[in-house]
């Protein structure tokens, strides 16, 4: 498995139970900071679309901006209506008080 | 795989979505009662209560006390002889009469019923009734204060902090209280509605070409290219571009949170005529009196950077506020709704739970959800932030603000929506860029540099 670890931010930038966009030439993400450590999945909703960066952290549960559709943050499971379609989630390792995000291809 | 497979297909959902599916939908839902109750105690009005607010018009404040009403607080307004105001609670500490029917002395006001005379910052000064120092006296001078709130007077606004006094936080200065040539009247535009309703449309560009298209001029009507945009988490804007003949119009819409407001003219720019940051049409505050109450209060801002002096009259500002006269007929309202009918007719708090976003309501659930953040974070301990962050080291404490249009003689298509993107993108970033600067010089700045992309 190849490692594609990119520097996404500093662990200060995120406040405790939120989250900060990043983005990585076409993609974007989300970096998430939880009392369970840090995550990153996929920017957009599953739904409509819709960048999650200014959703709802509560405990490991991310809540869609404009539908509050809700997904687990570390599994990136879509927790019911009227998201149904999982969120892709990214490694993620923390060197030097900085946040990585692993963008191989063969993670899943 | 999840159950949301079966959301989609339960029949429930068949039922709700079917021709003629009233009888399965649901009359009733909560609203965001996160952001719709703002009483004491309540998580969204200790928020709101960290800020500064206006309060009430200058002028209209006689010699007699004034019952107010804000943020679900029964109060009473009023200026001693000696030009002091105070903010106090209603009813009088003693055997809670109102002082609604007190005097305002020399210092303070005097309760009717037994003379008690309260200071503007709620201390006893005189308790007529009672032997002087007697024990008795003595008792409340020790353990009674009337709940009072500090009061600042700005222009013509009378303002208030009804939040912890230690807290107290420096009274926030905009840019635009201070714009040469420009003519500041205030206004109150009261609406039966809860605040959040009133104040979810100036972030939301969409709603200005359709509900005021006819209201202030035919360039309103054209949709245009809408963007969003967050500052340090207290600032959001949108911007929409539009194309009027060979112009391009880009007019931005700003909330400094929590309740701060300004967008571009009302009726100075309709986009045929080239212009380069001009000013808002109002300078404002989107103020709950209770759950089901708020007042917009606000200067309306007239000269050549803001709307034409013609309108600087009490009808002139009612138009400004929400695109039409206030108090209007059934029929009237039917023929040309405003603001006004747009946000009450959702109800008195309009039940959210019931709402379906789409993209161009993003500016709606970014502050939201903002508000919502800052609430818990409160609830936490963690105080929220001040409008003075947005100010720079080089601004001293003036805020910049973006509320404005430009309109820009780039001559293209109407399907040329790119460069209708990319001449808002310019616009916009020269107006960040221009952050470093204040006063007059950020205005020269921002002007030539606007010019420069015709």
């Amino acid at each position: 498995m190849s490692d594609q670890w990119i520097d996404a931010c500093g662990v200060g930038e995120v406040d405790e139970e939120d989250l900060i966009r990043f983005d990585h030439g076409e993609k974007t993400f989300c970096i998430y900071h939880t009392a369970k450590g840090f995550f990153a999945t996929d920017g957009y909703c599953t739904h409509a679309e819709e960048h999650l960066e200014y959703g709802i952290v509560e405990d490991t549960v991310i809540e869609c901006p404009l539908h509050q559709g809700r997904f687990d943050i570390p599994t990136g499971k879509a927790l019911g209506g009227p998201v149904c379609i999982d969120l892709k989630t990214y490694p993620v390792k923390i060197e030097n008080d900085r946040v990585f995000i692993n963008l191989s291809d063969d993670t899943v | 795989m999840t159950d949301g497979a079966n959301f989609r297909d339960s029949k429930q959902q068949k039922d709700n979505f079917e021709s003629y599916c009233g009888y399965h939908q649901t009359w009733t839902g909560e609203p965001i009662n996160e952001l719709t109750q703002t009483g004491p105690g309540t998580p969204c009005g200790d928020y709101l209560r960290r800020y500064w607010h206006p309060v009430y018009i200058t002028t209209e404040l006689g010699s007699k006390p004034q019952l107010i009403k804000i943020l679900g607080e029964e109060l009473v307004l009023f200026r001693d002889k000696s030009g002091r105001y105070g903010l106090v609670h209603k009813r009088c500490p003693h055997r809670r009469a109102s002082l609604e029917y007190g005097t305002c002395e020399n210092q303070g006001i005097r309760c009717c019923y037994h003379g008690w005379l309260f200071d503007v910052d709620g201390t006893v000064l005189e308790i007529p009734g009672e032997p002087e120092g007697s024990a008795s006296a003595a008792n409340v001078q020790a353990n009674v204060r009337l709940g009072a709130y500090p009061v600042k007077e700005y222009k013509g606004l009378l303002f208030a902090y009804l939040g912890p006094i230690d807290e107290l936080p420096e009274f926030p200065v905009y840019d635009t209280f201070d714009i040469e040539g420009m003519v500041m009247t205030p206004y109150a535009g009261p609406f039966n509605c809860n605040w959040l309703q009133v104040l979810d449309a100036i972030v939301d560009p969409v709603h200005t070409a359709f509900l005021h298209q006819s209201q202030f001029s035919d360039g309103f009507g054209e949709l245009g290219e809408i963007e969003f945009y967050e500052n340090k988490k207290q600032r959001f804007f949108g911007s929409a571009s539009r194309r009027v003949g060979d112009n391009i119009w880009v007019r931005v819409n700003e909330l400094v949170l929590p309740n701060f407001t300004q967008a571009g003219s009302a009726f100075a720019t309709d986009g045929t005529q080239q212009r380069y940051f001009g000013r808002s049409a109002f300078t404002r505050w989107v103020v709950p009196v209770d759950d089901e109450h708020c007042i917009a209060y606000a200067w309306g801002n007239f000269g050549d950077r803001g709307d034409p002096l013609e309108y600087n009259t009490p009808e002139g500002m009612q138009l400004i506020e929400q695109g039409e006269l206030f108090d209007r007929s059934y029929a009237e309202k039917q023929a040309s709704p405003g603001d006004v009918e747009a946000v009450e007719g959702m109800g008195a708090i309009s039940d959210h739970e019931k709402e379906y976003l789409v993209s161009g309501d993003r500016g709606i659930a970014m502050y939201r959800n903002q508000l919502k953040k800052h609430i818990r974070n409160l609830q936490k301990g963690k105080p929220p932030p001040q409008p003075g962050i947005l100010a720079g080291a080089n601004n001293g404490s003036v805020i910049p603000t973006y509320g404005s249009d430009t309109v820009l003689n780039i001559p293209g298509a109407d399907e040329q929506r790119d460069l209708l993107k990319s001449t808002n993108k310019q616009v916009m970033d020269i107006l960040f860029a221009a952050d470093a600067l204040s006063g007059d010089a950020r205005d020269q700045s921002i002007i030539t540099q606007l010019r420069a992309l015709e």
